[in-house]
């Protein structure tokens, strides 16, 4: 929970059974579509995948719009290109990419109409789990919500942070096998350069889940884009604004380059 | 000193005049009924026409060449005095004013003076009478003046039922609050909606919109003074009040009678006994609640002599198993008055002010919490010099140290470590000043002064120069008591009034000031955790220029009361967290912090009904407020959140029978200039929405009706009581306090208004004896 969430709450602890909440219907303006560009490249297996969407308006119907006919290209730090392959509608994949701690591989999309639109990301250094932990939540004192029967767990994930670099790490989750969305663990090694760290995931689980936990060795520019979207997608106290990203041509989205260790544990019912 | 003062002000002011013998009435103005010294209040000489104001501690002094003079006391709500003197010598002269009973020996003249608006060099200033203010509803029956003062032209709350407030389109960092002389770095209480001003313990309130006396210094956009009550010189008297969700006691007396007095006032709300049986289970043992704590006493040494020792306590508290949060004000102010002679009046000041913020995560054995705080040592010294009738001057210095702990960070098992996250800033703030107020002539009076500020970084501290990415490319650490770092300020300071005639003058001011502290906030509600940071290489100190031009106008024997004001305002240096930037865990804090300018002007319209069983106002502004950013909206001009073009109130109050009188007042303001969204688009699995320029969007108009009555249920001399009952928000507005915008249950975008109050009815008991 974000601090400002924490005085979300807080507030409406204070004005209690007043406030209220109601749907609007405002007259918002919408801006032209814009491209969104999810772009990742495993630096372990050599594999990526890009996927391109449009941006709609805000009362428009939940629906992606694939774009298709764009070509994607990835230069890697020797020179060498790797042209994608179009897997499906939108989905664009590569294999081979070599990408070694420390390279730089540079990402060229070019939509059906020619516009161009480029990207850098830094290849970071490895990562594994040391272990991972799990915390069975009090239930009745607490003041986390779920259903009576099941047990509740927090999941801890302990790894060792690589000494004398900057690291960025995210812990993504699946469970059975659904990745768990709009939940960012972030962490850098700020306060704990070369230390054994630890986070706990900031969801909580069931008993009887299987979880897969993926930790995630990011660079700089790709942590700071988790982290402007988790703290946009919060409260919504603070001022609103587009995340900071790494593309031009005013296109959305990211293009990173990750290493990954990933642990599966079921949790006892 | 003293003569060594005089000579050098002689020499500056050879107008001075020598040719007659002059003799000096002076003295203190004070309440009959407390002992309470009285602020602002006039003493005219008729024969001349000249006349003075008492200063901050009811001190004042007029110089006059022989003879025999007609001289006037008088306050406002009070009852005139008039005094005839045959003046041959220096005459000390003290004087009380009643509101009822008179004296026998004087002759009383009932509110003849009440043009002092009209004629003071004041211009841009909201005076407020706390006994007035306690007659306006207010939510939850929680009086509050800085609500009251939300009422007033130029003058906006931070957002629905919150004590914070914009002045004139500048930001809330830009009002420097004095409570006694001392700097509260966060007046609020309970994230906003009460302030830590209790009313009880208040005598006067000022607040300077603009042209600013050369004596305030260190913010841009306002100055409020608050002085707190010395307590009853004369008897012991208790009051208090039991409300709905606080109750006050304040207690005060003379130490010795006419010598010395103190008054202790103290103020707790119960919100969370209340809130109880509403909150879920994981709430139940929470914490809820703030306290207030004044105290204040003081002393007469001797005929020149006066020492006072004012304090503050104030500290909100939340917090459950798994979380807690409290923060507070502390201020502690020691002055000495000191009269060098009938015409020298000084004033020496010691003032210790901190505010800090603590808060704590904790889940199983692992815990997040940090701290944060500022802390001020501050010496000062004023004077005020009266010359002669057409010049007083006001001189004087300060020094004041600033330790600002940025937040503490604290992870990992138990609270095992304790890492700090950024260096302390240290810093010495400096200011000298001396103006003068003179009167040219009949009609022209003219305060001029000037002001020189400095302000110093002290070691120890690691300065970081950052390059485009946000990484440290290098840094230079300074020694412990090293001075790294200095700026200086050079702010003129002019007021100036001219009688058209005897009901209406026009005013004109001009004011730059220099501030050196910024606050850095990363919400739209201000909260707690907004971070104090001091100017540095890096960031340069926020500098305003600020011309107004006013028309005053009296009807009806003063019985109304016009302003027109018109203002234009540019602000420089202006700070603000890039996207996403926040002061929480950031070892790189200064890398996040955009610089920019603003621009603010707008015109406000006053009328008041002063006399009368039915008074009240109105108050109209007009204004708008701009920012300019480069890393925003590609630079160009924006509205500012507290751009509000039109802000309207109004104000009644109706005195029905000596037992009943009824209130209302009524607000309506253009909606704040936020960020909408101007689409959706999915990204790693999850909705994310595409945003618009930087407040490019607007909230929904705001208005309100509140309504009060005050049923005065015994009123004699042993003992008062009264019932006041109020009733916010009458027709129950649902006005919005944020909107949201999110998926819905069927996963359709929706956008979601949240708003704070209803109907809110109220009834507090008050009582004095």
């Amino acid at each position: 929970m974000k601090l400002y969430q924490i005085i979300g709450i807080l507030i409406l602890l204070t004005v209690g059974m007043s406030s209220c909440e109601e749907i609007i219907e405002l007259d918002l303006s919408n801006s032209e579509p814009r491209l969104v560009i999810e772009a990742a490249v495993d630096a372990e297996s050599g594999a990526g995948i890009v996927s391109l969407t449009k941006s709609n308006g805000f009362y428009d119907p939940i629906s992606l719009e694939l774009v298709t006919g764009a070509t994607v290209t990835i230069t890697q730090a020797d020179g060498t290109e790797i042209a994608f392959g179009s897997l499906a509608d939108g989905i664009y994949i590569g294999t081979g990419i070599v990408a070694e701690e420390g390279d730089v591989l540079s990402i060229l999309v070019v939509d059906s109409e020619g516009n161009e639109y480029k990207a850098n990301s830094t290849t970071p250094h490895s990562v594994s789990i040391d272990s991972l932990e799990l915390i069975e939540l009090e239930r009745g004192g607490g003041s986390f919500g779920g259903g009576d029967e099941e047990k509740l767990y927090q999941v801890f994930t302990h790894w060792q942070d690589k000494a004398g670099t900057e690291s960025f790490y995210r812990v993504r989750a699946t469970v059975n096998d659904t990745l768990k969305t709009n939940v960012y663990t972030l962490a850098d090694d700020l306060l704990e350069e070369g230390e054994a760290m630890s986070r706990p995931f900031f969801d909580i689980f069931e008993g009887g889940d299987t979880v897969e936990i993926q930790l995630l060795s990011i660079d700089k520019p790709t942590y700071i884009y988790y982290d402007n979207l988790s703290s946009i997608q919060g409260f919504g106290s603070s001022t609103p604004f587009n995340p900071k990203n790494n593309f031009d041509n005013n296109a959305l989205g990211y293009f990173g380059v990750f290493r990954l260790d990933t642990e599966t544990v079921i949790l006892p019912e | 000193m003293s003569k060594y003062l005089k000579s050098l002000l002689f020499l500056m002011l050879p107008f001075a005049a020598f040719s007659q013998e002059n003799y000096t009435i002076s003295g203190y103005m004070r309440d009959g009924s407390t002992g309470e010294e009285l602020l602002y209040a006039t003493v005219v000489v008729k024969e001349t026409g000249s006349g003075a104001t008492t200063n901050l501690y009811g001190f004042y002094s007029i110089t006059l060449p022989a003879g025999k003079y007609t001289v006037q006391y008088s306050y406002i709500g009070m009852q005139a005095q008039e005094m005839v003197v045959d003046l041959k010598a220096d005459l000390k002269k003290d004087v009380e004013l009643t509101s009822g009973a008179t004296d026998l020996n004087e002759i009383v003249i009932e509110g003849e003076k009440d043009d002092e608006n009209i004629t003071n060099t004041e211009v841009s200033v909201v005076t407020l009478d706390v006994k007035d203010a306690k007659l306006i509803p207010v939510l939850l029956g929680e009086q509050d003046i800085l609500k009251t003062l939300q009422l007033m032209p130029g003058v906006s709350s931070n957002s629905e039922g919150s004590s914070g407030f914009f002045v004139r389109g500048g930001d809330a960092d830009q009002n420097l609050i004095l409570l006694d002389e001392a700097p509260v770095y966060n007046a609020s209480h309970l994230l906003g909606f009460f302030s830590v001003f209790n009313s009880d313990a208040l005598k006067d309130v000022k607040l300077y919109k603009g042209g600013m006396p050369a004596e305030y210094g260190g913010r841009v956009s306002s100055v409020m003074d608050v002085r707190m009550k010395n307590g009853n010189m004369k008897e012991w008297n208790v009051s208090g009040g039991l409300g709905l969700i606080s109750s006050r006691l304040t207690v005060e007396g003379p130490i010795q009678k006419d010598k010395g007095s103190i008054i202790v006032s103290g103020r707790r709300t119960y919100a969370d006994v209340l809130a109880k049986p509403f909150l879920e289970d994981g709430f139940s043992d929470a914490d809820l609640y703030f306290y207030d704590f004044n105290l204040k006493a003081n002393y007469k040494i001797g005929e020149k002599d006066r020492i006072y020792l004012s304090g503050y306590l104030g500290r909100d508290v939340f917090g459950t198993d798994n979380f807690g949060f409290n923060w507070g004000n502390t201020t502690g102010t020691l002055r000495w008055n000191h009269l060098f002679s009938d015409k020298l009046f000084s004033n020496t000041t010691l003032v210790y002010s901190d505010y800090d913020y603590g808060f704590k995560v904790q889940a199983g054995n692992n815990g997040i919490s940090l701290s944060s705080g500022i802390y001020d040592y501050n010496l000062k010294q004023d004077y005020n010099y009266y010359l002669n009738p057409n010049n007083t001057l006001s001189f004087g210095w300060l020094v004041n140290y600033h330790r600002l702990k940025p937040s503490t960070f604290t992870i990992g098992e138990e609270e095992a470590e304790e890492d700090e996250t950024q260096d302390e800033q240290k810093a010495l703030e400096g200011g000298f000043y001396i103006s003068n107020e003179q009167k040219f002539s009949d009609k022209l009076t003219i305060n001029y002064g000037v002001r020189l500020s400095t302000f110093s970084n002290v070691g120890e501290y690691t300065e970081k120069v950052y390059n485009e990415f946000d990484d440290v490319i290098s840094s230079t650490t300074y020694g412990s008591g090293e001075i790294y770092n200095s700026y200086y300020g050079l702010e003129p300071r002019v007021n100036a009034t001219y009688l058209l005639n005897n009901s209406s003058s026009l005013k004109a001011s001009y004011n730059r000031n220099y501030q050196y502290l910024h606050l850095l906030s990363n919400s739209t509600s201000g909260t707690p955790t907004d971070l104090w940071i001091a100017s540095s290489p890096l960031v340069k100190p926020q500098i305003a220029n600020q011309v107004a031009l006013g028309y005053f106008r009296n009807f009806n024997n003063n019985t109304y009361e016009f302003s027109a004001e018109t203002y234009y305002k540019n602000l420089e240096n202006q700070v603000d967290f890039e996207d996403g930037g926040s002061g929480v865990n950031n070892l790189d804090l200064e890398s996040d912090i955009v610089f920019g300018k603003g621009r603010t002007y707008g015109l406000e319209v006053f009328l008041k009904k002063k006399k009368g069983d039915f008074t009240g106002w109105i108050s109209y502004t007009l204004a708008k407020s701009e920012r300019q950013f480069e890393a925003i909206n590609d630079g160009s001009w924006f509205s500012a959140r507290q751009d509000r073009t039109h802000d309207i109130s109004i104000v009644g109050v109706y005195q029905l029978s000596p037992k009943w009188s009824l209130s209302a007042s009524f607000v309506y303001y253009t909606g704040d200039a936020v960020t909408f969204p101007i689409g959706k688009y999915f990204i790693d699995g999850g909705l994310v929405n595409l945003y618009g320029d930087r407040n490019a969007d607007r909230m929904p108009n705001y208005h309100r009706l509140d309504l009060g009555a005050t049923y005065i249920v015994k009123d004699n001399d042993k003992f008062y009581s009264d019932l006041s009952f109020s009733i916010y928000n009458i027709y129950n507005q649902r006005n919005a306090y944020q909107i949201n915008f999110a998926l819905d249950d069927t996963g359709a975008t929706q956008a979601t208004k949240l708003s704070l109050f209803g109907i809110v009815p109220s009834i507090t008991w008050n009582f004095n004896f």
